[in-house]
């Protein structure tokens, strides 16, 4: 009977755990995504050049940039099928390898820094480089086979991380090889813009210690607030480098800084976004211009704000909606129209306001909700 | 940076569970590391916001159900970042891995089915709060746990009854 078995526990006991990652790794990996995603705005396509730093080109020799007419090699996939080269293919006992190959793994992958390895021992029946010309990333498509297994596959790598989308033709997710590298292709590829990192903190674009402020090469300072963090040795500032705003806060006397495009902010003003983040440092109360009732409705909780729609449990489960009683207004508040999400939390409801007008143009909450869920994938609404 | 020593801190406390959960969604290790890495990147990103409001666990959870969901509607698809290398051959098959009867069992079960199970049974979601995660009704997790569980009875019988 089911009422006889400790399911918890006998799920909780029915497997066990893997070593654990250095925490740090996860923290680089988010350092990397933050300015990425800061330095996506700004991003210049240019196309990838056609270089291609393979370790295992000598079985499949890279051909001239699209040699999508031209197989690679045409022979029928077997175990023992000689490399295009015509030299024989090493049985994979015989690789020495830092990182061997896993059972069950695509015979192709990105290795950094040495970029696309093919694995010895496979045939590649076709060959697309440069998938993804508006980007500055290197990519190709392999119509692949290794020991009898066909594969389909789309790699895309640059200095920032490499991803890969696998099939096998049996799996049936498409008719044809085509078929595969045109949906992957239409996908977009690596969900994160081209490696464009900026070193340093606000960016790169300035720093500050001893209370000595220095801007980078070509940067403006527009503005400067001193000690807006009670408590704490802090700047705020308005940066201005390439045609682009950057709102920036050094804390803790330049050891530690925030810092955002304007144009990806959700503030309309730097004085706005200052205050949010200074509520954020201290945990001290952030705008908040709607409460949320326990009927699921809410209310204007400051003058002047006259809530124009709203709807509860707004489909966003990314940001917790499907968890929590919560809320999406659709508010005028000085002369702007701004949403704002409310979620019901034990401690504290959870608020976020942002501008109409920073996000792209939305008018209603549909257009709105469409826009959080887009932005869900890069991090939320900051 | 001060973000970064509290991010460390919750990845350094919870991280265990969190790889389990994950594990227990899709049943391979790789996998479940590279939900992982995605849930706690979009974590770290949004890290002021959820931490101000005290619900990273769920956010991360949140992120590896959809992510995994996800995954299997398209073609198997990994991404990571470049400093992230591969296993090396001391590190493959090191995992402390003690599959049992009952979690084969578990991963047998069709995916809606194995996630109802994991969140209803083992986090101890409410059936409202699973539906509400899965984007299921209520009747449709009372289903799936039902039929999960007697599925997971099976497996369980031996060792209960030998």
């Amino acid at each position: 009977m089911d009422t006889e078995i400790d399911w918890q526990r006998e799920l909780d006991d029915s497997f066990g755990s893997a070593p654990d990652v250095p925490a740090g790794l996860y923290v680089a990996a988010g350092h990397r995504a933050v300015r990425r995603r800061r330095a996506r705005s700004a991003a210049i396509a240019a196309c990838a050049a056609a270089v291609v730093v393979g370790a295992a080109w000598g079985v499949a020799p890279a051909h001239s940039p699209r040699s999508t007419e031209t197989p690679v090699a045409t022979d029928p996939p077997a175990p023992t099928s000689p490399s295009p080269t015509g030299s024989p293919a090493p049985s994979p006992q015989d690789e020495p390898h830092l990182f061997p190959w896993r059972k069950g793994e695509p015979p192709a992958r990105t290795m950094p820094p040495d970029g696309l390895e093919i694995r010895q021992g496979a045939v590649v029946h076709e060959r697309r480089d440069d998938l993804f010309p508006g980007k500055a990333t290197e990519s190709a498509a392999l119509d692949i086979s290794y020991r009898g297994d066909r594969w389909w596959l789309v790699l895309e790598w640059d200095d920032g991380g490499s991803s890969m989308s696998s099939t096998r033709p049996e799996d049936g997710f498409a008719d044809s090889f085509d078929a595969f590298v045109r949906a992957e292709v239409a996908n977009g590829g690596m969900t994160s813009a081209p490696a464009d990192d900026v070193p340093g903190l606000a960016g790169g674009l300035a720093t500050w210690h001893g209370g000595n402020l220095e801007a980078a090469p070509g940067v403006t300072v527009v503005r400067q607030v001193e000690d807006p963090v009670p408590g704490d040795d802090s700047l705020g500032l308005v940066l201005r480098s390439e045609g682009r705003t950057t709102w920036a806060l050094f804390t803790q006397g330049g050891d530690a800084s925030a810092w955002e495009l304007e144009a990806e902010s959700g503030w309309l003003t730097f004085d706005q976004w200052l205050a949010d983040h200074v509520a954020l440092e201290t945990g001290g109360p952030r705008v908040r211009l709607v409460e949320l009732e326990d009927d699921g409705t809410v209310r204007p909780a400051v003058a002047g704000v006259e809530v124009l729609d709203q709807r509860a449990r707004p489909d966003l489960p990314a940001y917790g909606t499907s968890e929590v009683p919560s809320a999406l207004a659709l508010v005028s508040w000085q002369g702007e129209r701004w949403f704002v999400l409310v979620l019901r939390f034990d401690r504290e409801d959870g608020v976020t306001t942002f501008a109409a007008e920073k996000a792209d143009g939305a008018t209603t909450l549909d257009d709105f909700i469409a826009f959080a869920g887009d932005r869900s994938d890069e991090g939320g609404l900051r | 940076m001060r973000h970064d020593a509290a991010f460390s801190d919750f990845v350094a406390a919870r991280q265990t569970h969190l790889r389990r959960i994950a594990y227990a969604l899709c049943g391979d290790w790789h996998r479940a590391d590279d939900l992982l890495q995605t849930a706690l990147t979009k974590l770290y990103v949004a890290w002021p916001r959820i931490r101000h409001e005290g619900n990273e666990d769920a956010y991360v959870r949140q992120i590896m159900v959809r992510a995994n969901i996800d995954e299997s509607r398209r073609p198997w698809r990994r991404e990571r970042p470049s400093d992230e290398v591969p296993e090396r051959v001391d590190q493959v098959g090191t995992s402390v891995e003690e599959r049992s009867a009952l979690f084969d069992a578990l991963q047998a079960l069709p995916e809606q089915q194995r996630k109802v199970v994991v969140l209803r049974h083992w986090l101890g979601l409410s059936v409202r709060e699973a539906a509400m995660e899965l984007g299921v009704s209520e009747g449709t997790v009372k289903s799936h746990s039902s039929r999960g569980l007697a599925a997971l009875e099976v497996a369980l019988a031996p060792q209960r009854h030998g």
